[in-house]
């Protein structure tokens, strides 16, 4: 019996995929891991096929196959063990007249060692529980895929440790997208966004597709952008699989309106909650913004006769009244803060039209906008996770249980 | 209570261990940990007892204390509980009048993670099996301490993967020393050696020390030696006499007065903490014409005593003498001097009365690959958030949308160091 590790990856072009994997490789042979190899799905080389042809040469009879990915999906669930020649996580392939007995471990996933890497990343941008911080994630059409979930379930472990403002988005396939997620990041009033790409590596996605819609330069780490870009939305033209932007035609001008007014369409047991959020969340940025309130943020909503304010002061954020009534009714979100500025309109505008309760606002946003033009973000784009010693550390811990230790 | 975690560093004067501190406190802090404060036993700030009594101020009255030592030893055991006023490893400290709960994390010591960074440390440096691998130590004089073990453990481990030729060696204070070892490597027909210092940080053993027991440049990354030099040890650690260094103050002031006292009181306080018996006296005597002053310590843990004047401006002599102090002392001293910006009138050489003015040479070399030391790893921060977690340290558990004006960067921390 001769046993051997194989570390597969994606593969890749112009990336750093290839000298990742031959450093991680050396790491576990310098463990005394013995027979390590490495190999990948598409353009890379060696092939699956052609690194079980030399394993089957060499007298390899069992192997541990180790997709170096961040999540589970078809390509790990199907297409990995197609190549191999088995069906599942664990089975015979048939090489070259040869018998070997392959068995598949899992992508990265929900390790918390991804966290603990994201956290760094975050750390050693120098970001405050202020910044906006934004993990940045494949994105996929495999209905099976977890990438979304891991990706989604890091954002929410960010959130939990402290993080004011996170988000996530996706490259390619999924919502939200790098742009909109940009949007709402920079319209809560962050100033510098940490960008953390749960990717494994460098490569065309991270320096290119990444970069562009940041708005910083290809290959960069980072750079100062204006937010107005991020009111670009993404629309493919139909039919053809090309990428067209068109500008969202949010003019900017200089207003400060103190009140917002709108029609709410169809008031619910669930819009109070809601409602009371945005509210929050105004009154959290503005407490931040001028170092505490000096006046009340306060949300008035008439459905059929009953009324309910949600009111933000020094104090925090209380409700008088009620509605048991569901339907239509009419929203005042105003402001007595002394310290009222375009900035704080501007953000009351957008928890409003975020905040989910239905409501069409009367006024044009172009009448309360700030003039964005001064409106920078700063960005740190920092390095994909695949080269961290710790993911060695979970493939060495694998190789010892499949070695028997 | 107010929970704390506050990590413990030894101090350093010219070294990166602030700047690894402060790194691996802020992914603590980004983790959500709470109340993240770094602390040193010596020379660096802030010393134990003031970081306890700032986190007291702040209403901190449950401490967890991360000793970020490579092992366990009397530094761990005694004079970290005693700084922080506390016997053993947990106990209740009296801050300011404040009763402030505190327990001690155990150093590093055997952990897996240890070796783990070894072992990516000779992969990084593309060693083979049939590399030599040298892992080095500081060395103790604490019979209590565990450096000796750990770092000969970790070599056990690095046998055991599959390397032919694994030695370890201790900077000071114990055998095998580096030449011995460097010696063996040699002889076991080893042409390319793997340096790894067990080590928390760079400063001065790693970028001077070790480095001229190996016969590399100072703060270099190898070079090609001739494994003759190995045949004879470095005097320098292995002889006790008396020791008498003379300087030139270029310019005689209360900086120069502050400098002179302070390396009196280091060396004092190194030789207190390192056991350096049988040690007498330290005395600096600094003199212009018929004016002069001194400084002086009778022994370890006693008081600097400032006797004499000397006018402040012009140049001056210093003249310092460790009459039953060893040669390690006045290494140091003479570190601590350099450093200040004295004109030492004997070189670093006559100090030591090296041999190296006729190394033997036999025309056979080794390349040598010097790795850095082990302090920034990210392992070693995820086994104190462990701890921490274990410790009962939640992260923060309510959203922060639920709060309007809480606060609290921690980017100031991070680039500290590069500002």
């Amino acid at each position: 019996m001769s046993k051997a590790t194989l570390i597969i990856g994606y593969g890749t072009r112009s990336g750093n995929l290839e000298e990742i994997l031959e450093t991680q490789a050396d790491r576990l042979r310098a463990r005394g891991r013995g027979d390590v190899r490495i190999a990948y799905y598409r353009i890379s080389s060696p092939s699956i096929e052609d690194a079980l042809r030399q394993m089957a040469a060499d007298g390899v009879d069992e192997v541990l196959a180790m997709p170096y990915y961040i999540a589970e999906g078809t390509l790990t669930h199907e297409l990995i063990p197609q190549k191999i020649g088995i069906i599942g996580n664990d089975g015979m392939a048939e090489v070259d007249g040869r018998r070997i007995h392959v068995r598949i471990a899992p992508a990265f996933g929900r390790s918390r060692a991804l966290t603990g890497i994201v956290f760094d990343r975050v750390a050693d941008a120098g970001a405050t529980f202020d910044d906006g911080v934004l993990l940045v994630g494949h994105g996929t059409r495999d209905p099976t895929s977890e990438n979304t979930r891991v990706i989604s379930m890091n954002a929410e472990r960010l959130s939990k440790a402290g993080f004011r403002h996170v988000a996530h988005a996706f490259n390619d396939y999924n919502e939200p997208t790098v742009r909109s997620a940009m949007r709402i990041l920079t319209e809560n009033g962050v100033g510098r966004v940490v960008v953390v790409p749960m990717f494994i590596a460098d490569g065309i996605h991270l320096g290119h597709d990444i970069t562009a819609q940041l708005g910083i330069p290809a290959h960069s780490a980072g750079g100062t952008v204006d937010v107005s870009l991020y009111n670009l939305k993404y629309v493919p033209a139909p039919g053809i699989d090309d990428e067209s932007y068109v500008h969202d035609d949010r003019g900017c001008g200089n207003g400060n309106l103190r009140q917002i007014t709108g029609n709410v369409q169809g008031w619910s047991e669930y819009s109070g909650p809601r409602l009371e959020n945005a509210v929050e969340i105004v009154a959290n940025w503005a407490a931040k913004r001028y170092g505490g309130l000096d006046g009340e943020i306060a949300a008035v909503v008439t459905v059929g006769g009953e009324q309910l304010r949600i009111v933000a002061d020094s104090g925090g954020v209380r409700r008088e009244g009620g509605i048991a009534a569901n339907g239509a009714g009419r929203i005042v979100f105003g402001s007595t803060l002394r310290t009222f500025d375009g900035e704080l309109a501007h953000k009351m505008y957008h928890a409003l039209e975020n905040a989910s309760i239905g409501c069409i606002i009367d006024q044009d946003l172009a009448a309360i906008h700030q003039d964005s033009k001064d409106h920078k973000v700063e960005i740190v784009l920092t390095r994909p996770v695949g080269a961290d010693p710790r993911l060695v550390e979970i493939m060495d811990a694998r190789i010892a249980e499949f070695d028997g230790e | 209570m107010t929970q704390g975690t506050l990590i413990i560093g030894y101090g350093t004067r010219a070294g990166d261990l602030t700047a690894i501190l402060d790194t691996q406190a802020a992914r603590l802090r980004a983790r959500g940990r709470r109340n993240v404060r770094i602390a040193y036993f010596r020379v660096s700030e802030p010393s134990i007892p003031e970081a306890l009594s700032a986190m007291a101020a702040e209403g901190i009255d449950d401490v967890l204390a991360v000793p970020y030592y490579i092992a366990e030893g009397t530094i761990t055991r005694e004079f970290i509980p005693g700084k922080l006023g506390i016997s053993g490893s947990a106990g209740v400290a009296d801050v300011d009048g404040r009763p402030v709960r505190i327990a001690i994390a155990p150093a590093f010591n055997r952990t897996r993670v240890l070796t783990g960074i070894v072992f990516d440390r000779i992969a990084g440096a593309g060693g083979t099996f049939d590399d030599g691998i040298l892992l080095i130590g500081h060395g103790t004089r604490d019979p209590a301490s565990e450096n000796t073990r750990v770092v000969a453990m970790n070599a056990e481990r690095v046998r055991r993967a599959g390397y032919r030729r694994v030695a370890h060696a201790f900077n000071e204070f114990n055998q095998p020393s580096i030449r011995a070892a460097m010696r063996g490597l040699a002889e076991s027909g080893a042409e390319r050696i793997i340096v790894v210092p067990l080590f928390i940080a760079n400063g001065v053993h790693l970028g001077e020390e070790v480095p001229e027991q190996l016969g590399i440049p100072p703060y270099s990354e190898g070079g090609t030696v001739d494994v003759g030099l190995y045949e004879k040890e470095l005097e320098q650690h292995h002889h006790s006499r008396a020791a008498d260094l003379a300087a030139t103050v270029p310019v005689w002031d209360a900086t120069a007065l502050d400098a002179l006292t302070e390396a009196v009181r280091s060396v004092s306080d190194w030789a207190a903490e390192h056991s350096c018996s049988p040690v007498g006296g330290i005395e600096a005597v600094v003199s212009r014409g018929d004016d002069a002053l001194a400084i002086s310590v009778d022994g370890p843990g006693s008081d600097i005593v400032v006797t004499g004047s000397l006018p402040y401006g012009g140049r001056a002599e210093a003249v310092v003498t460790i009459p039953n102090g060893s040669h390690e002392l006045a290494h140091r001293m003479y570190h601590a001097m350099d450093r200040d910006g004295f004109v030492i009138h004997q070189s670093h050489e006559d100090l030591h009365h090296h041999h190296h003015e006729d190394p033997v040479r036999t025309g056979r070399t080794v390349d040598i690959v010097y790795t850095r030391p082990v302090g920034a790893d990210p392992r070693l921060l995820e086994l104190i958030d462990s701890e921490i977690a274990e410790f009962g340290g939640e992260r923060r558990p309510d959203h922060p949308s639920n709060h309007i004006a809480r606060n609290e960067p921690f980017r100031s921390q991070v680039h500290k160091g590069e500002q």
